[in-house]
């Protein structure tokens, strides 16, 4: 562990009245304007179930089924239905259209699948739509928690093979729908390489690429039943199992 | 119930009691050596008066195991380290600055006075005692200084921080290692309700919250430890102030002996 530079604690803070500065908070204005991880996970965690239920190559395929359908079914579609919240903004008769879409090319069943334990422990799940009238989208069963509780544990860490998968995939969509063009060279032209993750040191470069893009596409939210989503999403989880203080 | 209890028990709560009688004979002697000169007599009423505090409160944690947790110890060591740091202070020029914090304690307790007689006649029921309660505080304060002589100062009574006072005194690490960690016990903050208030929830659905616990950390006899060392440090800066040699000082080595043998007992004999 080293201490700050120089002999005098906090030697490289800047000093305004009674507060120390660090120099990076210094450099930014004093402000950070970043989108938490714990607001981020929320939105991207469909993702990290279809992987869950369908391995990472099929679960990747799903999600961009799924972005293709809005496009075709959503009139103004420049914006990147990545983050979960963005379909909350479909309208009654795009999200029918969708589900059109995805019965005749046949992805429907499997994303229904995917997606189940997410809509029935979560109501309100923008992605509800998937799952409406389908025969097996009824209560939550006992394993449905702990199969959740299985693939959000991996994502707390977005270091994580998980999480960097599941931020990958966002990516992967935006390139895919042509919302995202790199430079060849840069990190995220690697992408691929992030089937190697962690194991090689190029496959880290890309992991850092993507986690540097993951805020840029999920940006703090505008509207507000975006800024909804987060909130329910984790108080949810308080009502779906209880928690008590250790006294 | 359950009377199988440690051997030496016994011994340590002797100990424990030997310590309070010769806490007290470490002052008794100090103030023995000191004399007193009624001319002097506000300065060596101070400095008598904070070397007792000092020893009850090294007395009153060392004698209850109870207290010897992060939770409570550190309120009775960060109120040590304050008397020391204030009497460090004084002894720099002990005349003006005894009183200065007598004419202090003197007006604050003048302003409690009047805060107290201005609930009470805003009051439509008030308590016998209450009354006399006031009463009881303007004699005693009228009894070293008449009230309306008394002036009153809400800022701080050396008018100087008590970071200030220990600089000025010559003790920057003592109260950058002692007083300032103990001061997250007395004022709650953050850093020391966090660890022994809270415990992590383990549930992801829960996003890791923190909810409220009491964090059991056992007993820990360093704390009395700690007490009588904070104790025998503010003795020897007084002997050194004063230069005395008194022939007493028993309470701190004595404390250390009998934690040592106490707690070094093997646990196959517990």
């Amino acid at each position: 562990m080293t201490s700050s530079a120089g002999s005098r604690p906090l030697g490289d803070h800047k000093r305004v009245g009674k507060r120390f500065i660090p120099p990076m908070l210094d450099a930014m204005g004093g402000l950070l304007n970043e989108t938490p991880w714990r607001q981020t996970l929320p939105e991207l965690v469909w993702l990290a179930c279809l992987h869950s239920g369908y391995g990472n190559a099929r679960g990747t395929a799903l999600a961009v089924v799924l972005a293709r359908a809005v496009d075709e079914a959503h009139p103004e579609p420049p914006e990147l239905f990545g983050p979960v919240s963005k379909f909350l903004s479909l309208s009654p008769e795009e999200q029918a259209r969708i589900l059109l879409i995805l019965e005749s090319n046949g992805d429907l069943d499997d994303l229904r699948k995917g997606l189940r334990s997410l809509n029935v422990l979560y109501p309100r799940s923008p992605l509800q739509f998937i799952t409406n009238d389908w025969e097996h989208a009824s209560d939550p069963l006992r394993h449905d928690v702990e199969d959740f509780k299985e693939v959000l544990m991996d994502l707390f860490d977005k270091t994580s093979r998980q999480a960097i998968i599941m931020q990958g995939t966002l990516i992967y969509v935006a390139f895919e729908l042509d919302r995202l063009r790199v430079a060849p060279g840069i990190g995220l032209a690697q992408l691929p390489e992030l089937e190697n993750y962690p194991d090689t040191a190029e496959s880290r470069l890309v992991a850092a690429s993507v986690r540097s893009a993951v805020p840029l596409l999920v940006r703090p939210p505008e509207e507000a039943y975006e800024t909804a989503w987060s909130a329910y999403f984790w108080n949810r989880g308080l009502e779906i199992e209880p928690c008590r203080a250790q006294l | 119930m359950n009377d199988k209890r440690h051997p030496n028990f016994d011994v340590l709560f002797a100990a424990l009691a030997e310590f309070d009688s010769n806490a007290r004979t470490d002052v008794s002697c100090r103030w023995d050596e000191l004399g007193v000169d009624i001319t002097e007599s506000e300065t060596k009423e101070v400095l008598g008066s904070l070397l007792s505090r000092q020893a009850k409160l090294a007395i009153d944690l060392v004698q209850q195991p109870g207290l010897w947790t992060a939770h409570s110890a550190p309120l009775f060591l960060r109120a040590m380290a304050d008397v020391h740091i204030t009497l460090a202070w004084i002894l720099e020029h002990p005349k003006v600055r005894s009183r200065q914090f007598i004419h202090y304690g003197l007006g604050q307790a003048k302003l409690d006075i009047e805060k107290r007689k201005t609930r009470l006649a805003a009051s439509e029921h008030t308590e016998a005692d209450e009354e006399s309660f006031v009463e009881f505080l303007e004699s005693w304060v009228d009894s070293q200084r008449y009230a309306f002589l008394t002036e009153v100062n809400v800022g701080s009574w050396s008018g100087a921080s008590t970071r200030q006072m220990a600089h000025d005194a010559g003790l920057h690490d003592y109260y950058d290692y002692v007083y300032v960690p103990f001061s997250a016990c007395v004022h709650s903050t953050w850093q020391h309700v966090e660890r022994l208030n809270t415990a992590m929830c383990d549930n992801p659905l829960h996003r890791f919250h923190r909810v409220p616990s009491i964090v059991d950390g056992g007993r820990d006899p360093h704390y009395s430890l700690l007490a009588a060392q904070y104790l025998d440090e503010t003795l020897t800066m007084v002997d050194e102030a004063f230069d005395l040699h008194p022939s007493c000082s028993t309470a701190y080595p004595g404390l250390i002996e009998a934690i040592a043998e106490y707690f070094s007992i093997p646990e196959d004999e517990v």
